[in-house]
């Protein structure tokens, strides 16, 4: 007996006529296209608004405005297609800082320095990992609790003091810049090209989605999810300490309080980027759009002398807006 | 004399640590009790009239320079139309603050009535948010700027970008290299309001046992930190010695009322024998949370504002400090600070000398006296 | 007879007090289909846990391939031969087809130290895993947006991809309509041909029982009994199952 040839056929039968449409509509679901379509409109309107913002000089600053947030967001964009979230980076880029900060200050070589810092961020995604992972804590409670206590132990061990870095060599890798782009800029980039290029082409990648598409699935195929899922947060911890480190070169200074709150706009450039909080589907350049958007309306507010407080305003309907749209959009491709 | 030294190559902490050394301030009372208000001196943003010098803006080598003159005189601010079509940068330290909202209004009325043009840049109280404003900003080729930058820690990065670009800068409150100072006199405004709470002990006859508190926050720097330097002295200088067991403090970071609260509270609850308690903190919301915890917690004593913002003024106003334990405020006039910053700009660009710190004079204002500046 | 693939004897499984499976003796020959039914807590899914590896059994022995074997974990189960799909049939609904065939077990190409996901050759292998299943369903799809019956191709093909000599369903076809079961019969026939054993779980008597040699009963953590399906006419062999689960073997032996 071979199969009932009708009821195959009728099962392939929608990919043969619609099958290019249906393509369409499944790559759709994750392509960041409409935000980026945003994106163009926003910097036409800003070039007629304001004549500073299509210069090259601008488009760095958009670029140094938007590193530090940006290569938390790699860390977190991973984590959160892994199903996870990562509150902690806040905190986890303050105490990297001040860890580098105290190291250099007291002659410590820069490589060494960052390594130790590079570490912390290691130390604390292990914790996050572990946590999540053996403890079975929700990731959001998790690492609310290691945002909290990570903060403190940087109040604790610095007395609440800050910490100014004159070195000169991590003050360039800061302000400084090769062949006219900034070396942060570069390094952001570098950050997103290399996990984007990584996320489809490893089983780091393809681990990640498994595990946010269906932990229970995975585990039944044989991943040891809870080994993959320490081995996100440590990336993000990571990924935090390096913005970290980006944080003090840039401001010459480190202090615990650095990087407050900025959980918050790493997570609005993860999820403009098109990544879904309930895992399983993301990608690292949706989250760079999502950056740039984020990073051209601030760039904008401040060209087009919008006041302070309507700033917030407008910023929140902008990215309303584009969520809404690109919902619509994808609602729209999934009907059709 | 230390002004001329002033090189961008020295880092901000040698130069914000500063020397403990010079004259005091409180001289004049320090017959009244046992104990001398510490010399304060030489500490940049908190330079005494004598130490401070006259400058002019050298646009070709993006510095200030030295000239000769005497710069221990009140500054008095000079509003009067530019010749030629002028646009002045206003990096703003945090548009969610009272204090900051006064400054910012002022600024554009004036800049309106004067026909200046203004670039504007909101740093939100974080040190990247500062470095970000000090490139979009200074791309627009502005010829002054206004900057209300907060974190010391962050004032070299931000200065750099600005020298690069040639604007010459004035700051607020926190000392900048190669910028003129402007604001509090940090360390006067914090020993007036210590005497005032001093004398508030005194005719209570709580001198004895006095405990003082002080909401710090070592983020905002050396210069914010010697307003309680200053509190705790006038206290003092009143009540005689207090022994260091009941001088204590607090870091409140979020410069918040809510915070301080919550935080005094806390420190309330494990200092019982705190029972008579004089206060402040770098800004009237920390104050009237620490007024509020003693209040809630029925201990006695009082919390002084520093700046006499719409939060101060407010709890100047709200009663009695036996009941609301908020003595007053020290003003320092935020609404004054747009004339003095534009008149420091339009003086910068005429090449007019100017001092390199200038300083506001601080009135401490209690619940009688308040109407009669801010009806 | 030859040696059967996999041979149990005396197989029993306690949680503390609860004995859910009682010596329990049961031999699947090679290519041989097989049902296993019974009520809810009769003990099927418990067996079918213990053949996968997912627990030890408290007691008894388990041959398979003439050798004792002991599964300490679903992976050592899989690496005898062993394949389970699940109920749910345990998919990643975000990954496409390709990625969901070779989960777990992916084909990587070593790079110096680095090792990638050979992406061409997976998708080529489960290009060909799905002709041989007769359809043509494209590996680049994403399985969230598949039916039913695409699914169940997916997880089918997944398990004849490390080429199993036995198969463990779980409840097949819970999920599926009248028309999707009968594409699934169609697949049993193949495995099959194919040399594969299947042990099949099902809580209904439903038509699927027709592709199996034998359907096993299981009734209170032992085994009832047995029922060729093709012996008897269809409600003869329905009547004789029933008798069965109920414990009603007066009936069952009229």
């Amino acid at each position: 007996m071979t199969l009932p040839a009708d009821a195959t056929t009728r099962e392939a039968g929608s990919t043969a006529p619609g099958g290019f449409r249906r393509f369409i509509v499944e790559r759709s679901r994750d392509s960041s296209l409409g935000l980026l379509a945003i994106l163009l409109l926003l910097a036409v309107i800003l070039s007629f608004v304001s004549p500073y913002f299509l210069t090259a000089t601008n488009l760095l600053n958009i670029g140094r405005g938007i590193a530090i947030v940006g290569i938390v967001a790699v860390g977190e964009t991973i984590v959160i297609i892994a199903g996870g979230f990562d509150l902690s980076v806040g905190s986890t880029m303050a105490a990297a800082g001040m860890a580098a900060a105290w190291l250099i200050g007291l002659g410590i070589p820069l490589p060494v320095a960052f390594a130790a810092a590079i570490a912390i961020g290691i130390a604390v995604g292990l914790a996050n990992g572990a946590i999540i992972s053996y403890g079975r804590i929700n990731p959001l409670i998790a690492t609310l609790a290691t945002l909290a206590i990570v903060r403190g132990l940087s109040y604790v061990i610095s007395g609440g003091r800050e910490l100014v870095v004159s070195d000169p060599a991590f003050q360039a890798f800061g302000v400084g810049s090769v062949a006219g782009i900034p070396y942060i800029v570069i390094l952001l980039v570098a950050t997103f090209a290399l996990f984007a290029w990584l996320m489809p082409r490893t089983r780091f990648g393809r681990y990640a989605y498994a595990i946010g598409s269906s932990a229970k699935a995975a585990q039944r195929a044989g991943v040891p999810v809870k080994q993959w899922r320490i081995a996100y947060y440590v990336t993000s911890g990571a990924l935090a300490a390096l913005a970290g480190l980006v944080f003090v070169a840039r401001t010459g200074n480190a202090q615990p309080s650095a990087a407050l709150g900025i959980e918050l706009d790493v997570i609005t450039a993860v999820i403009l980027g098109g990544t879904s909080l309930s895992g399983g589907r993301g990608r690292i350049w949706g989250t760079f759009v999502g950056l740039l958007l984020l990073g051209v309306v601030n760039n904008g507010l401040i060209l087009a002398g919008v006041p302070a407080f309507w700033q917030q305003v407008v910023k929140g309907v902008i990215l309303l807006l584009a969520v809404l749209y690109d919902e619509i959009r994808r609602n729209r491709a999934e009907e059709a | 004399m230390i002004a001329g030294s002033l090189g961008s190559g020295r880092t901000a902490l040698l130069v914000l640590t500063g020397v403990l050394s010079g004259t005091t301030l409180g001289t004049a009372l320090a017959e009244d009790a046992a104990f001398t208000a510490r010399p304060q001196g030489g500490i940049q943003g908190a330079l005494l009239p004598s130490e401070r010098s006259l400058w002019t803006y050298d646009a070709a080598s993006g510095k200030y320079v030295v000239v000769d003159g005497d710069a221990s005189a009140q500054y008095v601010p000079n509003l009067r139309k530019p010749s030629k079509p002028l646009t002045f940068a206003f990096a703003e330290g945090w548009a969610a603050i009272p204090f900051s909202v006064s400054i910012n209004q002022g600024i554009y009325k004036i800049a309106n009535d004067l026909g200046i043009n203004i670039i504007y840049c909101d740093q939100e109280f974080k040190p990247e948010k500062a470095v970000t404003c000090a490139e979009q900003l200074s791309q627009q080729k502005p010829d002054f700027a206004i900057v209300s930058n907060w974190q010391s820690g962050a004032a070299e990065a931000i200065m750099k970008i600005y020298d690069e670009a040639r604007i010459p800068v004035a700051n607020i409150d926190v000392w900048h290299p190669n910028g003129i100072f402007f604001g509090a006199d940090n360390y006067a405004s914090g020993q007036i309001g210590g005497r005032a709470a001093g004398e508030y002990a005194k005719a209570l006859g709580k001198c004895d046992g006095i405990t003082i508190f002080n909401g710090i926050n070592p983020g905002e720097g050396d210069a914010a930190a010697q307003r309680m330097a200053g509190f705790t002295d006038g206290v003092q200088e009143i009540c005689g010695a207090v022994p260091a067991e009941r001088i204590a403090e607090e870091i409140l970071d979020a410069g918040t009322t809510e915070q301080a609260l919550t935080k005094m509270t806390d420190w309330l609850t494990a200092h019982p024998e705190a029972s008579f308690v004089v206060a402040t903190s770098i800004d009237d919301a920390r104050a009237a949370g620490i007024a509020k915890a003693l209040a809630q917690n029925g201990r006695d004593g009082a919390a002084v504002g520093l700046g006499c913002d719409e939060i101060g003024v407010a709890a100047t106003k709200a009663g009695e400090p036996g009941d609301t334990r908020f003595l007053g405020c020290v003003a320092y006039f935020p609404e004054k600070y747009p004339d003095y910053l534009m008149s420091i700009g339009l003086d910068v660009l005429d090449g007019k000398p100017v001092p390199n710190e200038v300083h506001i004079e601080h009135v401490f204002l209690d619940k009688d006296t308040i109407a009669s500046v801010y009806p | 007879m030859a040696t059967p693939l996999l041979e149990l004897r005396g197989i029993s499984k306690s949680f503390g007090p609860v004995t859910a499976l009682d010596r329990v003796d049961l031999d699947i020959g090679a290519a041989e289909a097989i049902g296993l039914i019974g009520d809810n807590g009769a003990g099927k899914s418990t067996l079918v846990k213990i053949l996968s590896g997912l627990y030890p059994p408290t007691a008894g022995t388990m041959r398979f391939d003439g050798r004792e074997v002991r599964f300490g974990s679903p992976s050592d189960a899989r690496n005898a031969g062993i394949e389970m799909i699940y109920q749910d049939l345990a998919l990643c609904g975000d990954l496409d087809v390709a990625a969901n065939v070779f989960l777990g077990r992916e084909r990587r190409r070593r790079y110096g130290p680095f090792t990638f996901l050979d992406r061409p050759g997976m998708e080529k292998a489960a290009r060909q895993v799905m002709r041989e299943l007769g359809t043509d369903l494209e590996p680049g799809r994403i399985v969230g947006a598949l039916s039913g019956g695409q699914r169940q191709l997916v997880a089918v093909a997944r398990a004849l991809q490390f080429e199993p000599r036995l198969m463990l369903l779980d409840e097949p076809t819970a999920a599926l309509s009248t028309e999707k079961i009968r594409v699934l019969m169609g697949l049993i026939e193949q495995l099959k041909a194919r040399g594969v054993s299947i042990l099949m779980i099902s809580h209904r008597f439903t038509d699927i029982l027709h592709v199996c040699d034998r359907v096993v009963v299981v009734r209170q953590g032992q085994i009832a009994g047995e029922v060729a399906p093709h012996a008897q006419a269809p409600d003869k062999t329905m009547a004789l199952m029933h008798a069965l689960m109920t414990g009603d073997t007066l009936g069952a032996v009229a």
